[in-house]
C-alpha cells in the first residue's frame, strides 16, 4: 500500500511547501517579515515562524520539539563540561542518544515493535494508538549529529537557545528534510549574505522543486495509484512500477529543491540532497546520488563508528546489513521497509564482492538500465506495506495477465508526462540550462518560470489539498 | 548589469505573484455557493481553542482559503487545458471530442449492480403479473452519448443493454439503434451536459409508444422555443471554458396541464421558465430532481385517457415533458428519494402503464433500484372490484345500534335485563326496550288488554304500532306461551300474531328472536319444548316473513340447557349475561332469513361494506349528554336513598320515561324517575315538579294509575312485589309529586313532605 492514503489520514490541515496557504500566505509573510526588519532580529522571527509552521495542523506537538530542542540544548552544554575520552563525557553522549532515540522509539515504533511481539510470542498486548508527529524522523536525526559533533569536538557547542532552536526547527528543512548538520550552517546561522542573486536564485530553485512535485510528481502519483492499486494485469504492474518510481524521485527532489530554493532566499546554504540518481550505472553510484542526506548521516554515524570497512570483509558486511536495515527502518515503521534496506545491502554487498567487476564492463546504458531496474524493483518493495499485496505485485510482474484496453489507454494518457520525467530526471536539462544561462536565454527560462508557476498554482487550486510522501520521517 | 536586473526581474514578478494573491483574496467578496460546482464552498473557520488544538481549524482555514482563491475558476480552466496539451485525455472525466462535444468516459460496468437492479425489477415484475392487473412493464435504457457517435471507443453501452435486455422480464425499448439511425444523432445529445436534448426525449417518447402499439406523437404538434446558451454539467465538470455552449429547446405544445410535485408546489406547465436563470438550465424540465412530480393532463391525452408511471432518473425529466401530452397523468417516481412501495401509487392513480427509464451509466451504478416493490394484494383487490358487478349486495356480518333505530323491541320478564343493559350503557338508544312481564303471543294476537302496557296504559299491538310507528319489530316473547299451553298452540299464536301485526302495519319488518334455553326442566315448561317451538320458529321464518334470530347456543352448556352460572332461579338470566345477549342481537350471523331491503353494499371481495353504507366494528359512542343542572329534586331524592336503603335503582330518562312511563315532557318541569334495576322487585320512585297544581293534580292520577298497572302486572308474577306495589303512596304536595313503591314507601313519603317544608 502507497504511503500516500495512509498519510491523507493524518495531514489534514498540515502544511507543506505545495499548498495554497503557504505559498501565497505564510511565504509572503516570512518574507516581508525578515526582509524589512533589522537582521539581528531574524533568527527570532525564523524560529517564531518555523514554529507556527510546524504547529500548523499539528498545535501540540510543537511541545514536543521543543523539548527535543531544550534537551539536545542543555546535553550540547553538558558533554564539553567533560573532558574528551572521559567515562562522563561517553555517558553525557549516551545519555543524550538513548534519550533521542527513546523520543523517536516511542513515537514512531512502539505500534510495530508491539504488533512484531505479538505476532511471534502469541502475546495479547493492546497496541495503543500512537500519532506519529511530523518530520520527527528529520529533527531527532538532525539534533542527534549536533550532539555527536560536538562530543566529537568537531563544532562549538550553541550557547544561544534561539538560536539552536532556530537550526533545529527551521522551516525549509523541517519537515521532509534535506538532513542539514549544524556545522554546515553553524557560520550562516550568526552571519549570512543575503544577496539579491541568493534571493533570486532561491527563488528559481524553489519554482523548479514546486514543478517536480505538483506538475510531474502529482501525476505519476495519479497513475501509480491507479496501476497499482486496481488493475490486476501485467503491463499495468510494470507502469505502475514506473511511475512510482518517478513519482517519489520528483516528489522527495521536488522537495528538496524547494527547501534548498527556500533556504538560499534566506540566506542558507544547504547541500545537495539528489544529484539525479537515476543516471546511476551501479547500486553503489544510486546511493551516492540518493537522498545523500541520509546516506552520510548514517555513514558518519553509523557505519564508520562500527568500523566501516575496516575491520575486514566479513564485519564489513555485518556493518553494512545493519546499516542498511536501520536506514530502511528509518524510512518507515513496517517490515517492508526493513526488507528494502537488506535489499539494498545485499546488492550493495553483491555488487561490491561478487559481480560488480563483471558489470563494470557493460556498456553504460546497460549499466543504467540494470541499476534502474533493480531500483525499480526496490520502490515496489517500499510501496507495498502489506506482504500479500505485494506478491500479488511480484506475480503480476512476472507473468502473462491482460489489462482491458481502457487501463492501456489511462497509462498510454501518461507517456508524455513520463517521458518528459525521464528528461527532466537526467542531466541533460541542467547541462543545457547551464549552457543557455547567458544572454537572452534567461529572459526565455524566467517566462518559462512564471508559467511553471501558473501552471502548478492553477494544478494546486485544482486540487485542495495536496500531502506527499516523505514529511512522515 | 544584466545580470543585475534579471535578478532583481525574478525577484519582483515573484513576490508580486504570492503577495498579490493575499491581498485579493482579503479584498474580494465571498461567495456561498458556487453554482459551477454545485456546492457550498468552505465558510470561514471558527477560531476556538478545541478547534486550533486538534488542528481542524487549520484545514478548514485551508479548504477556506482554496475555495475563495481568486480568479480560482481561471486557474481550474488553465489545469484543465494544460492536462488536455499533457496529452491526459484520457485520464479526464471529460474531454472534448469531435463537434467540440464534451464526451464522458466509457462507464465502468460494474456486473454486481447490474445483476441486482435486473433481479429488483424482474421482482417486481413478477409481483405485478400476480396481481393480473394487465399493466405492461418497459424497460428503457438510454446509451452514453459516447456510445452512439463515438465510432471507436470502447464504450460497453450495447453490450450492457442487450445483456439487460435479455435478462429482464419486460419489455423494452432499443433507443440505441433508434437513435444511430436517426437524422442526425447529434442533435439528440447536449455538448456540454451528459443529458439528451429535447429531440433526444422526443425520438424516445415514440420509441417507447411504438413499442406499445399506441399513437405516437408528431413534430408538427409543437412550437420550438429556444434558450441560448445552456452550459451543461459536463462544462462545468470539465473545466474547459471555452466550449461552446449548447441551447436549451422546450418543446410547446400547448396542452393544458397541472404539475405537482412532493413540495407541493403546482405549476400550469411542465417546464418552471425561473429555472432557466440558474446555471444549471436542464432544471427548467419538471423543475429538476424530485421524488415524486404528478402531471395531469387537463385535457384528458390522447383517445385512451390511461395513466402512466414513469420509475425514472434525470433523463426522464425532459422525457415527461412530451408523455405529458399523451396519458391523462403521468406519475414520475425517483427512487433516490422515493423510498415507499409503489403499491399505493398504482392503486390510488389507476395506472394503466408502466415504464422504468434509466441511463446506462446510472442503471450500472445506482443502487436505488433496491427500493422498486409493491405489494399485489391491493391491487389485486381493486382489480377485482373493478371486474365485480355492480351494486353487490349481502346480509352484514355485524350489526350496529342504528340498524335498531326507530325501531320496538317487545319482550316479556326474561327480557329484562337486556333493556336494563342498554339503558345503563348507552346502547340501543334510538330503540324502544319493552319488557312487559307475562306477555304472550297469544294475548297479543288476541288483543288482550293485560300484560301489553305502553305508555302507562294497557294497549293492543295495533294501537302500539299505531302510534309507536316502528319501522322493526322485534319480538322476544314465547317463554309465557309454552308454560300456558304448549309448543303447537304456540305456533298458532305466533302465526296469528303476525297476521294482526300486518293487519296494521303492511310493510313492517318483523324479527322474532329464539326463546332462551332455561335451567332446569320444570313442569309447565321444559327445554324440549324451547327446543320445539324454536326450530319451528327457525323452519318458517320464511314461509311467514320474518327475520328469526338464534340466540340459544352461546347460553348453553353440554346439557343442552342454560348454564348455570348465567341464571338466577330456572328461567331468568343474571344482569351479568345481558352484555353476551346485546353482542349476539348485534351478530348477523344470528340472523336467518335477513330482510333483502337490509342487505348492505359490499366491495365483494373483502365482504367489507362500502363507505356510505353501513358501517362496521363498534356501536358509537354514546354522545356526551348535556350536564344536568342540580335541583331540588336531586337532593329529596338523595334524602331519601341516604336515609333508606333501597336496592339498586335505574334513573330513567329521555324517550324512556316517555314509552316506559308514559309521561311526556310537556306533563312536568322537572321530573327525576328510578326503578329498580332487575325485573325482580317493584321498586320504583318517582319525583316531580308540575307547572301549577292543576298539572301536578293530573301527575298525581299518573301515578296511582302507575300503582294500579304496576301491582296488576306483578301479580300473577311475582305476588309479594304486587302487594308492595298496591301499598304504594303516590303524593302530591303544591306543585311537587312523588311515587314511591317501597315497602318503605310511608317513610319515603315523609321524608319527601319534610323536604318541600324546608
Amino acid at each position: 500500500m502507497s504511503v500516500f492514503p495512509v498519510f491523507n489520514r493524518f495531514c489534514e490541515g498540515i502544511m507543506v511547501f505545495s499548498d495554497l496557504i503557504f505559498l501565497f500566505f505564510f511565504l509572503p509573510a516570512v518574507l516581508l517579515v525578515t526582509k524589512l526588519s533589522p537582521a539581528a532580529w531574524r533568527n527570532t522571527e525564523l524560529l517564531l515562524f518555523s514554529l507556527l509552521f510546524y504547529a500548523w495542523g499539528e498545535p501540540v506537538y510543537v511541545l514536543l520539539m521543543l523539548a527535543v530542542i531544550l534537551m539536545n540544548y542543555l546535553a550540547g552544554l553538558i558533554v564539553p563540561r567533560f573532558s574528551p575520552g572521559t567515562r562522563g563525557r561517553k555517558a553525557a553522549l549516551a545519555a543524550a542518544i538513548v534519550l533521542n532515540l527513546a523520543v523517536l522509539g516511542y513515537f514512531k515504533y512502539t505500534g510495530f515493535f508491539l504488533e512484531g511481539l505479538n505476532r511471534l510470542t502469541g502475546s495479547r498486548i493492546s497496541v495503543p494508538e500512537i500519532v506519529l508527529p511530523i518530520g520527527i524522523s528529520f529533527y531527532i536525526f538532525q539534533s542527534m549529529s549536533y550532539v555527536i559533533d560536538v562530543y566529537r569536538g568537531q563544532v562549538e557547542p550553541q550557547r544561544n537557545p534561539l538560536l539552536f532552536g532556530t537550526y533545529v526547527s527551521l522551516f525549509p528543512q523541517l519537515i521532509a528534510g534535506p538532513i542539514v548538520r549544524y556545522r554546515d550552517i553553524a557560520a550562516e546561522l550568526l552571519e549570512r549574505k543575503e544577496t539579491r542573486g541568493a534571493f533570486a536564485a532561491g527563488i528559481v530553485r524553489f519554482v523548479y522543486g514546486l514543478a517536480k512535485k505538483v506538475l510531474i510528481a502529482n501525476q505519476m502519483g495519479f497513475l501509480t495509484d491507479r496501476m497499482l492499486l486496481t488493475e490486476t494485469g501485467t503491463l499495468s504492474a510494470w507502469v505502475g512500477m514506473a511511475a512510482y518510481t518517478m513519482q517519489i524521485y520528483f516528489d522527495f527532489s521536488g522537495y528538496s529543491d524547494m527547501a534548498i530554493g527556500l533556504g538560499r532566499m534566506l540566506g542558507f546554504h544547504f547541500r545537495e540532497n539528489f544529484e539525479h540518481p537515476y543516471v546511476s550505472r551501479s547500486v553503489t553510484e544510486f546511493w551516492r546520488r540518493w537522498h545523500m542526506s541520509l546516506s552520510s548521516w548514517f555513514r558518519e554515524y553509523v557505519y564508520i563508528p562500527l568500523g566501516g570497512n575496516r575491520k575486514g570483509p566479513a564485519r564489513q558486511v555485518l556493518n553494512l546489513l545493519i546499516v542498511w536495515a536501520l536506514t530502511g527502518l528509518w524510512h518507515g515503521a513496517a517490515a517492508n521497509f526493513i526488507l528494502w534496506g537488506l535489499y539494498y545491502a545485499a546488492l550493495l554487498i553483491l555488487e561490491k564482492f561478487v559481480f560488480g567487476r563483471f558489470t563494470a564492463r557493460l556498456p553504460g546504458f546497460l549499466r543504467q538500465l540494470l541499476t534502474l531496474l533493480a531500483v525499480a524493483f526496490g520502490w515496489g518493495i517500499f510501496y507495498h506495506t502489506d506482504f500479500g499485496l505485494w506478491q500479488s505485485f511480484v506475480s503480476r510482474l512476472f507473468s502473462i495477465r491482460p489489462d482491458p484496453a481502457k487501463t492501456l489507454r489511462f497509462a498510454a494518457a501518461y507517456l508524455p508526462t513520463f517521458l518528459i520525467a525521464c528528461i527532466a530526471a537526467s542531466e541533460a536539462p541542467q547541462a543545457a540550462l547551464r549552457k543557455l544561462r547567458r544572454g537572452a536565454f534567461s529572459w526565455v527560462e524566467t517566462l518559462f518560470l512564471v508559467l511553471l508557476f501558473i501552471l502548478c498554482t492553477a494544478a494546486l487550486v485544482n486540487q485542495s489539498y495536496n500531502p506527499f510522501i516523505y514529511f512522515r520521517f | 548589469m544584466k545580470k543585475k536586473l534579471h535578478n532583481r526581474i525574478i525577484i519582483l514578478l515573484f513576490c508580486l505573484a504570492i503577495s498579490a494573491v493575499p491581498v485579493l483574496f482579503l479584498l474580494m467578496p465571498k461567495k456561498d455557493f458556487s453554482e459551477l460546482e454545485k456546492r457550498y464552498l468552505e465558510p470561514a473557520p471558527e477560531l476556538t481553542r478545541e478547534s486550533l488544538l486538534s488542528g481542524t481549524f487549520t484545514g478548514q482555514l485551508g479548504r477556506f482559503v482554496a475555495d475563495h482563491f481568486p480568479g480560482r475558476e481561471l486557474f481550474v480552466g488553465i489545469n484543465a487545458y494544460f492536462d488536455l496539451l499533457a496529452g491526459r485525455e484520457a485520464a479526464m472525466d471529460y474531454f472534448p471530442g469531435p463537434g467540440g462535444r464534451l464526451y464522458s468516459q466509457p462507464v465502468e460496468v460494474d456486473e454486481k449492480t447490474l445483476n441486482a437492479n435486473l433481479d429488483s425489477i424482474n421482482a417486481f415484475a413478477r409481483d405485478l403479473a400476480s396481481a393480473e392487473a394487465d399493466i405492461p412493464l418497459t424497460l428503457m435504457l438510454v446509451p452514453s452519448p459516447g456510445s452512439v457517435l463515438l465510432k471507436d471507443g470502447d464504450y460497453p453501452d450495447q453490450s450492457v443493454i442487450s445483456y439487460a435486455y435479455d435478462h429482464v422480464e419486460a419489455r423494452h425499448v432499443d433507443l440505441m439503434s433508434t437513435f444511430r439511425h436517426a437524422q442526425d444523432p447529434e442533435l439528440l445529445y447536449y455538448r456540454t451536459d451528459h443529458h439528451w436534448t429535447s429531440e433526444g426525449a422526443f425520438l424516445a417518447a415514440c420509441a417507447y409508444r411504438r413499442v406499445l402499439g399506441l399513437p405516437v406523437p408528431s413534430r408538427e404538434d409543437y412550437t420550438l422555443q429556444r434558450y441560448a446558451p445552456f452550459y451543461g454539467s459536463a462544462y462545468s465538470a470539465s473545466g474547459l471554458w471555452l466550449t461552446e455552449p449548447d441551447s436549451l429547446e422546450l418543446w410547446l405544445s400547448g396542452t393544458p396541464v397541472q404539475v405537482r410535485n412532493e413540495t407541493g408546489s403546482v405549476n400550469g406547465s411542465v417546464f418552471y421558465l425561473n429555472r432557466l436563470e440558474e446555471q444549471d438550465r436542464y432544471t427548467v424540465f419538471l423543475d429538476g430532481n424530485h421524488s415524486l412530480v404528478r402531471i395531469e393532463n387537463l385535457s384528458g391525452g390522447s383517445e385512451e385517457g390511461r395513466n402512466l408511471l414513469l420509475i425514472r432518473d434525470s433523463y426522464s425529466n425532459s422525457l415527461g415533458c412530451f408523455l405529458a401530452d399523451l396519458y391523462s397523468k403521468v406519475i414520475l417516481v425517483d427512487l433516490r428519494y422515493y423510498k415507499l412501495p409503489l403499491t399505493d401509487l398504482l392503486v390510488e392513480e389507476d395506472i394503466d402503464e408502466i415504464l422504468i427509464e434509466y441511463s446506462v451509466d446510472n442503471f450500472l451504478h445506482d443502487t436505488n433500484l433496491a427500493f422498486l416493490s409493491m405489494d399485489p394484494e391491493p391491487l389485486r383487490e381493486k382489480v377485482e372490484l373493478e371486474r365485480r358487478p355492480p351494486n353487490y349486495y349481502a346480509q352484514p356480518k355485524e350489526l350496529t345500534d342504528s340498524f335498531f333505530d326507530d325501531s320496538y323491541y317487545l319482550g316479556d320478564s326474561v327480557n329484562g335485563i337486556l333493556s336494563y343493559y342498554c339503558l345503563n350503557n348507552g346502547k340501543l338508544r334510538n330503540t324502544t326496550i319493552a319488557s312487559n312481564a307475562m306477555l304472550s303471543y297469544e294475548e297479543v294476537a288476541h288483543q288482550v288488554r293485560k300484560h301489553l302496557i305502553y305508555k302507562g296504559n294497557y294497549a293492543t299491538l295495533p294501537e302500539l304500532l299505531e302510534s309507536e310507528n316502528p319501522k322493526k319489530l322485534i319480538v322476544a316473547l314465547g317463554c309465557n306461551d309454552l308454560a300456558r299451553t304448549g309448543v303447537a298452540p304456540t305456533t298458532e299464536a305466533v302465526v296469528e300474531f303476525l297476521a294482526l301485526a300486518r293487519e296494521t302495519r303492511p310493510d313492517i319488518e318483523i324479527f322474532i328472536q329464539s326463546v332462551m334455553p332455561i335451567r332446569v326442566n320444570m313442569d309447565i315448561f321444559n327445554q324440549d319444548e324451547v327446543d320445539g317451538l324454536n326450530t319451528w320458529l327457525r323452519e318458517n321464518a320464511e314461509t311467514y316473513g320474518y327475520c328469526y334470530i338464534e340466540l340459544g347456543d352461546y347460553f348453553k352448556d353440554e346439557r343442552g340447557q342454560m348454564r348455570a352460572e348465567y341464571s338466577y332461579n330456572d328461567t331468568h338470566l343474571k344482569p351479568s349475561v345481558s352484555k353476551l345477549w346485546y353482542q349476539q342481537l348485534l351478530n348477523g350471523e344470528n340472523y336467518h332469513n335477513f330482510p333483502e331491503k337490509d342487505y348492505v353494499e359490499y366491495d365483494g371481495v373483502t365482504n367489507l361494506p362500502v363507505e356510505g353504507a353501513l358501517t362496521l366494528g363498534e356501536a358509537p359512542q354514546p354522545e356526551e349528554e348535556p350536564s344536568r343542572p342540580v335541583t331540588l329534586l336531586d337532593e329529596v331524592y338523595g334524602q331519601i336513598t341516604g336515609q333508606i336503603s333501597c336496592p339498586e335503582m335505574l334513573e330513567l330518562t329521555g324517550k324512556t320515561v316517555e314509552s316506559y312511563l308514559g309521561l311526556t315532557p310537556d306533563d312536568y318541569l322537572d321530573g327525576r324517575f328510578y326503578l329498580c334495576a332487575n325485573n325482580l322487585k317493584a321498586d320504583e320512585i318517582w319525583l316531580m315538579e308540575a307547572e301549577d297544581e292543576a298539572a301536578a293534580q293530573a301527575l298525581l292520577e299518573q301515578a296511582r294509575e302507575r300503582i294500579r298497572v304496576k301491582a296488576d302486572s306483578y301479580a300473577a308474577y311475582l305476588p309479594e312485589e304486587s302487594e308492595i306495589a298496591r301499598r304504594g303512596a303516590a303524593v302530591a304536595k303544591g306543585r311537587y309529586v312523588a311515587l314511591f313503591l317501597s315497602p318503605d314507601a310511608a317513610r319515603m313519603q315523609e321524608l319527601f313532605l319534610a323536604a318541600l317544608e324546608e
